[in-house]
């Protein structure tokens, strides 16, 4: 089968002519850029989101849950058309999409594959701490924040990343801090999280919600808000996450330009229009990175939906972007090309994307991050200029 | 032995014994009596009574006939209000879809089962029994989510309760072919390529592979078996045909509203682990053989003794209370009786040198427990009514019953439960409890239980029991519960 590779230079408008964006860009020399991840958590199905239009295989594998309507990328991809506003980020030449990629795990299990996602090690459950919070402590980020009520696995081993999340109850009394706060003392555990337990009681901004914007807070778009509005400021955190919990797991029924894939596609769109709304001039300085467990099965499964697979795809949107452009190996979809005949591959590995946006980001060599740990050391000729790095 | 570490026992197997009463004398048998008889489950009053002032829509489903018409009807409604969706006004619909759809079929649901949930543990004859239970129910994780299944959420949980008297085998067949697994986890559409109804082209349903891969990767082997994509594959067409059935004539009182739909079943003889299963005479007993041989297999006796000792004693359990509990899985042949005593005696022996940070149901449990509060529970409970409920509240902790957000469960490890939010969370919780106490008058009541408790409780040396000796402190009335329910003794159990 002839080997297919789209190395595609994007003929998006490319009209870098915000005024704002510029501006921030110039005033941005001393500010630390910005990172947000998302984790969608489920195994996004890289080809609802990005649908490689040029493959004439597409159709016919997927009758029944093709994208028959996308949004133009390029003559060979597509954009979902619930992904309106990044869309826009692409004509803006601010979205990058990394295909067909994935880790070097096919067990197809979520759980071990969240594992991993997070950790960033291979083997699953081989380590308690995740590859941002390693990278966080490694380039001694002062401060990041999962805007969650746990603490996912990606962000620890950073002993400043916290966690916050829109809560209706009322603040504890200052003595009552106090009173946690010794007797808390003798525990290792317990005792590191008083002093953060007490700025966030006594910080107002924090604590002003009321029943209505309670429950706005917690949608997408709230959760966007809440990242960003602690992100945006100078001393703000470098490092955001949302967790999509779930969601995008669809065996069965997932339909096509609307349905369950579609509906949690409008959710990502929605977080990343509105954080980049109120991300204001930081935005230009800023990255947001998807990343998902696996992909999943090329052809529809016999319900309308599709099982666990192995690549999909990544997608890097803010004004760290700097190309307009899908990046893939791609093979194409015929039998022959699919990991075991039914996966779309992860021909590039998507550590290699993290490399990447961490040496963007902190400034950390793809050598240096592997010498210290922090992720095995993985380069694509692919990944060339990507992020201008 | 000190006080202290027999009521550590009483939290690590159950939710605590309120400080006003009696700690058993011997903890073992005390805990072991209670997983050997099967403990009626209701919404309860204080007393151990059923609550006696629920209208009769708020009953809990039992008979399979029951629950299954009650899933047929939330599917009906749900249709009918997407078909009411063009004539009214965006308004009207969300008014009607709360009064047709979501008030009958998933807030009042969830809310008595929950609450059921909550007060046998609270007020039944054997919280040991039930800490068992929400391992088990935890284990086997259905959550609403799918196909409008909310109203078979409840009914699969506490379909486990009787199999906890028998063996693993029952409690894992039972488990895999209920309606609420089987809609679950989407195999009531898992239809065999060469089945009849996919030949003669009756459905477009194929093979979904969801519910055999978790089959082996949760429920039995693990994947540190190392079984492959291939037993994946083979499972999942053993799996096909398997149906939740409609409350017609037809299907009228079958076990458990399960169908096996032969039509529907991938035909001749498929390989698992490199055991061949072949149907014979009876297509629906390939199942049955695998579901024996993989209750049986060594891999899952592992899985399950690690997980049950991570579970109730720590996340790294120690290698001799993991052996003990597979030992009695194995010679007992998954006896569940024997291995829940099995897990309390592992208990009781590393009680010292292990401890838990408990997933915040249980914690708020052992809270109530303590305090004497009752759970907060407004009745009838729609979008607007008001006051605090106990499944909100839940949910600002981090678990929101019964929504579970992926197929392995609630996290069973302290330290996914420990985040800067979660402990915030815990400690305003108990903000918003104590002043429940004072409006509902229970608070001097809750203040001599904490008095009482937190002496009996937390060692001497820790500064909590020295914070709380003080009249100061016993007289401020939040202070106190913060001082003793968020010291470290009652957050790790």
């Amino acid at each position: 089968m002839k080997r297919r590779v789209f190395l595609q230079r994007s003929a998006a408008l490319t009209s870098l002519s915000f005024a704002g964006f510029a501006s921030a860009q110039d005033q941005g020399h001393s500010d630390k850029p910005r990172l947000l991840v998302v984790l969608l958590r489920g195994g996004m199905d890289g080809l609802t989101a990005v649908p490689p239009v040029g493959d004439s295989l597409y159709n016919s594998i997927r009758p029944q849950i093709a994208i028959q309507k996308s949004l133009r990328l390029n003559a060979d991809f597509g954009l979902h058309p619930q992904l309106e506003g990044m869309h826009t980020m692409w004509q803006a030449g601010q979205l990058a999409v990394v295909h067909s990629t994935g880790f070097q795990y096919t067990g197809r299990s979520h759980f071990e594959g969240q594992d991993i996602m997070q950790t960033g090690v291979m083997k699953p459950y081989a380590s308690s701490s995740g590859w941002i919070g390693r990278a966080m402590e490694q380039a001694k980020v002062d401060s990041g924040v999962a805007i969650s009520i746990p603490m996912p696995l990606i962000l620890r081993g950073h002993d400043k990343a916290t966690t916050q999340f829109p809560n209706w109850m009322p603040t504890l009394s200052d003595q009552d801090l106090a009173a946690v706060a010794s007797i808390w003392a003798k525990d290792p555990i317990l005792s590191a999280y008083t002093e953060v337990i007490r700025e966030a009681n006594l910080d107002k901004t924090l604590n002003s919600t009321n029943r209505v914007s309670f429950q706005n807070n917690r949608s997408m778009q709230g959760l966007a808000r809440t990242a960003a509005a602690s992100m945006r400021l100078e001393s703000g955190p470098q490092v955001g996450l949302i967790d999509m919990t779930h969601g995008f797991d669809t065996h069965a029924s997932q339909g096509a330009e609307q349905g369950s894939h579609a509906d949690k596609l409008r959710d990502l769109d929605q977080l990343m229009v509105t954080f980049r709304e109120e991300m204001g001039a930081k935005w230009a300085n800023t990255l947001v990175l998807t990343v998902t467990e696996f992909g999943r099965t090329a052809a529809e499964n016999g319900t309308n939906g599709t099982d666990h697979g192995v690549g999909s795809c990544c997608f890097l949107a803010g004004g760290l972007v700097t190309h307009a452009k899908v990046y893939a190996d791609w093979r194409g979809l015929q039998k022959s090309s699919l990991f075991e005949e039914r996966d779309l591959p992860a021909t590039i590995d998507v550590n290699a994307v993290f490399a990447k946006v961490l040496e963007r980001v902190f400034a950390l060599s793809p050598k240096t991050l592997a010498n210290a740990g922090v992720l095995e050391y993985k380069t694509s000729p692919l990944l060339n200029g990507f992020l201008g790095v | 032995m000190q006080s202290n570490l027999v009521s550590k026992f009483t939290r690590r197997v159950a939710f605590g014994v309120p400080g006003d009463q009696g700690l058993p004398a011997d903890p073992v048998a005390w805990a072991s009596a209670q997983v050997t008889g099967l403990p009626p489950i209701d919404v309860l009053e204080p007393d151990g009574k059923r609550r006696q002032d629920l209208p009769t829509d708020m009953r809990l489903l039992w008979s399979m006939d029951e629950v299954m018409h009650a899933f047929e009807q939330h599917k009906r409604s749900e249709r009918l209000s997407f078909e009411k969706a063009k004539e009214l006004s965006t308004k009207d619909f969300q008014n009607y879809r709360e009064r047709t759809v979501y008030t009958p079929f998933m807030r009042l649901e969830h809310w008595k089962e929950v609450q059921a949930r909550e007060t046998t543990a609270l007020y039944g004859q054997a919280p040991v029994f039930e800490r068992f239970w929400h391992f088990w129910s935890n284990h086997f994780m259905v959550a609403p989510g799918n196909q409008n299944n909310d109203t078979l959420v409840g009914p699969f949980q506490r379909s486990l309760r009787p199999l906890m008297l028998g063996k693993f085998r029952e409690m894992l067949f039972n488990a895999v072919t209920h309606p609420g697994m089987l809609v679950y986890l989407d195999n009531n559409r898992n239809t065999g390529p060469n089945s009849k109804a996919a030949r003669q082209k009756w459905t477009k349903d194929s093979i979904n592979e969801n519910l055999g891969r978790e089959l082996l990767e949760l429920f039995t082997l693990s994947p540190r078996a190392g079984y492959t994509q291939k037993d994946v594959e083979a499972t999942t067409l053993i799996l096909t045909g398997w149906r939740d059935m409609k409350p017609d004539k037809r299907h009228k009182g079958q076990a458990l509203g399960t169908y096996f739909d032969f039509d529907r079943h991938e035909p001749g003889s498929q390989e698992v682990l490199g055991k061949k299963y072949t149907a014979l005479f009876r297509p629906s007993g390939k199942l049955e053989d695998l579901v024996t041989d993989l209750a049986n297999h060594p891999a899952t006796a592992e899985h399950l003794a690690t997980k049950l000792c991570v579970y109730f004693l720590d996340d790294a359990p120690p290698a001799a209370a993991i052996s003990s509990v597979k030992e009695a899985f194995i010679n007992s042949q998954g006896d569940l009786p024997t291995v829940h005593r099995a897990v309390i005696q592992a208990c009781w022996t590393h009680l010292e040198h292990t401890r838990k940070f408990v997933s915040p149901e249980t914690w708020f449990l052992q809270v109530l427990t303590l305090t004497g509060m009752e759970p907060p529970r407004p009745v009838p409970i729609t979008k607007s009514t008001p006051g605090i409920k106990t499944t909100n509240l839940l949910g600002d902790l981090g678990q929101g019953l019964p929504r579970c957000p992926q197929p392995n469960g609630w996290p069973i490890r302290s330290m996914d439960w420990i985040s800067k939010e979660m402990l915030d969370r815990r400690l305003r919780v108990l903000g918003v409890l104590a002043d429940m106490s004072r409006r509902t008058g229970k608070a001097q009541q809750a203040m001599r239980h904490i008095v009482a408790g937190s002496q009996r409780d937390v060692p001497p040396y820790e500064t909590a029991a020295q914070l709380l000796l003080k009249p100061e402190v016993q007289a401020d009335m939040r202070l106190a519960w913060v001082a003793y329910l968020a010291s470290p003794t009652l957050l790790w159990s």
